[in-house]
């Protein structure tokens, strides 16, 4: 048994079979066989060399190659996969190892590669670049079968991925496919992104458990706490099993309360909104009974083909929102790119030493222009249907504000001017989600319409933690004091201005948080999607009266412990069938 | 019987054993039936692999040993003494 910590992207827990995707740019994990599957292993070597090979001799052979310095490569390019005692090596490294095909032909023509590299004379030295490019025509072969197994899965899987691309993941089995697990990711990869539409747990950020999962082994995914546990043991399992059928039926008793409003036991009416990415996930926030769109993330439609969207096909996502929603109200955030999301000329940005506190978000809004303002017009061509307004993320100084404002404003006029209706009334917002921008908060307030806390970012720099980072990632903590004295002094400021409030991030779907937010004033939650049963079974459960209480007796604890054990008492006593 | 033949070459050619005079050396060695080793310092080859071949880091000047063992060992040596010390001697010569 291995347990695996990563980060939670999607909630829900899944036990099933795995099914082990490699990725074919990066590295091939190293996954052990039995003694029995040695032959077909080396089976699979010698159909992905044979297959290599002919399509080097259709190269070689088709009449664009003019050149006999070009075939002459591809001539040693073959000579060199035909190579007997290249092949014996791998086909030892099979069965002398235990290895898979994928991670024998890699490993081994790696090490060719990197003795190459090492030699003295150049033009030798020089083939290990194509040594690399001849692993990689070998290894398609054998990634592109292995690919091929997640679309006609055919019993409960789960996916153990490096990362998925977007195609791998349209082309996904949704009926079979239980739960993801990838190495690497965040919040907005496509992993998370498409697992929260599916409503499928996932863990991301695993960092080696494409290492340790074989394929057919069974394994856990908690999408509820972040872990991923490989080839349980059968007491863990009992326990998972056991947890997940929990789980199932609290769903049934929460899907129970879908068209019940979220009101108080003393009567004040609290609005839960969805989270969503896709546009397919507005369906899922109405299925369970969400009453708008509080945070629209739109980074997808830029990671997705790795390019700018067009205002077409920006405006087709918004209306499709916009129509699943009806009337109900539908926050679009702008682009949050930079830091981990990176994409459209992303290099600049792989070399900052600090990325989090770099070039992202608005910043790069503000930078490029043209694509804002691409995004902008987008935004408004779908403001004449529903209740769309627009937000924009990491606002750190008014000048940011003030700027979008001017080119919100100008791309207003355009369209006036070619004679295109638009919602002239659209209403601005802006995130919350620095400590400048929370200190800033009543003059911000003055700039916008409403403002969301964004609650992940402002734990984040509040505390100085970035949670990717293992070793201070236990500094990352909702309950800290400074983070609740900041988010208090944001509510303050912001009810007082008469400005819209609610508040996205974890917080939010967390019952023990939700008392203290509800106890300082906030009345808007926007969260998960697959959250809302449970959040407005919370609300049903407890009075603001309560809540108030429980928030001053928080004002003035010292320590996160403090006002964890606060919390999380109140809510044994108020929710005590989900403890 | 089996013949044993060994011949000692310099390589002349100006970029010494690499992939395409090493392409050459292995298709013309697979032609034989004989065993076909090539030593350059300590490092022995399978004249027969291209792997092995290009593992020798043999450049320019480099003193090679060529060791032919089976039946047309002697046969194996002179296509070899041909080929490395002129065909790819005149194919450094082309790409100039």
């Amino acid at each position: 048994m291995k347990v695996i910590k990563g980060i939670a992207v999607s909630p829900g827990i899944a036990i099933a079979d795995a099914i082990v995707l490699d990725s074919g740019e990066i590295r091939i994990p190293r996954r052990r066989i039995t003694e029995a599957i040695v032959r077909e292993e080396q089976d699979k070597v010698r159909s992905a060399f044979a297959s290599a090979v002919l399509e080097l001799r259709n190269f070689q052979n088709s009449p664009d190659v003019h050149e006999k310095n070009v075939r002459d490569i591809f001539a040693s390019h073959k000579a060199f996969l035909k190579d007997r005692v290249l092949r014996k090596r791998i086909n030892e490294r099979v069965r002398n190892e235990l290895v898979t095909a994928e991670y024998a032909i890699s490993s081994v023509m790696r090490e060719l590669a990197e003795y190459f590299s090492s030699l003295k004379d150049v033009y030798i030295r020089q083939r290990a670049s194509d040594i690399y490019s001849l692993e990689r025509r070998v290894l398609k072969y054998l990634i592109d079968a292995v690919q091929q197994d997640i679309q006609t899965v055919s019993k409960d899987t789960v996916i153990v991925a490096h990362d998925l691309t977007p195609s791998q993941t349209v082309s996904l089995n949704r009926e079979f496919v239980k739960g993801f697990a990838t190495d690497v990711g965040g919040r907005t990869s496509h992993t998370a992104i498409v697992a929260r539409a599916l409503g499928i747990p996932a863990v991301v950020a695993l960092e080696h458990i494409t290492d340790f999962a074989e394929p057919g082994v069974t394994v856990i995914i908690d999408g509820n706490r972040g872990y991923a546990i490989v080839d349980p043991d059968e007491k863990t399992l009992l326990e998972y099993r056991g947890l997940a059928k929990d789980m199932k039926r609290l769903k049934k008793q929460f899907a129970a309360l879908k068209d019940k409003e979220a009101v108080t036991r003393d009567g004040v009416k609290i609005t839960i909104l969805g989270n969503i990415e896709l546009p397919d996930e507005a369906e899922l926030v109405l299925k369970n009974g969400g009453e708008g769109i509080g945070l629209y993330r739109t980074e997808f439609l830029y990671l997705k083909d790795g390019r700018e969207p067009s205002v077409q096909d920006q405006l087709r996502a918004y209306k499709e929102v916009s129509r699943i929603m009806g009337s109900r109200p539908v926050v679009i955030r702008t682009m949050d790119l930079g830091a981990d999301k990176v994409v459209l000329g992303g290099e600049e940005f792989t070399h900052e030493h600090n990325p989090v506190l770099g070039f992202k978000s608005i910043r790069f809004c503000l930078e490029n222009m043209d694509m804002f303002k691409n995004q902008l017009r987008a935004i408004l061509l779908a403001s004449g249907c529903g209740t769309i307004s627009v937000m924009i993320p990491m606002v750190t100084n008014l000048y940011e504000v003030r700027q979008t404002k001017m080119l919100l404003r100008d791309v207003m006029e355009d369209l006036a001017e070619e004679g295109i209706s638009y919602n002239s009334d659209i209403k601005f917002g802006a995130m919350i989600e620095t400590p400048s921008a929370a200190i800033m908060s009543d003059r911000l307030c003055r700039n916008v319409d409403f403002v969301s806390i964004g609650t992940n970012d402002l734990i984040q720099y509040t505390l100085a933690v970035d949670r990717a980072n293992e070793r201070v990632a236990t500094l990352y903590n909702p309950g800290d004091p400074a983070v609740l004295r900041l988010l208090r002094l944001s509510v303050d400021n912001v009810l007082a201005a008469g400005c819209g409030l609610s508040v996205c991030g974890e917080m939010a779907s967390d019952p023990e948080f939700i008392f203290f937010l509800l106890g300082i004033g906030v009345r808007t939650l926007s969260i998960a999607p697959a959250m809302i049963p449970e959040i407005k079974k919370v609300i049903l459960s407890v009075s603001i009266e309560e809540c108030r209480r429980l928030a001053e007796e928080a004002r003035d604890m010292c320590f996160p412990a403090q006002v964890s054990n606060h919390f999380r008492a109140a809510a044994m006593k108020i929710l005590p069938e989900t403890y | 019987m089996a013949e044993v033949r060994e011949i000692h070459l310099e390589l002349k050619n100006e970029d010494g054993l690499h992939m395409r005079p090493a392409t050459l050396f292995t298709e013309l060695a697979t032609r034989f039936r004989s065993k076909i080793e090539v030593s350059h310092k300590d490092f022995v080859a399978d004249g027969k692999s291209i792997m092995h071949i290009l593992m020798l880091g043999a450049g320019p000047g480099a003193k090679l040993k060529i060791t032919a063992s089976g039946e047309d060992a002697e046969d194996a040596i002179n296509a070899i003494h041909d080929l490395v010390a002129v065909k790819m001697f005149d194919l450094s010569q082309e790409q100039q």
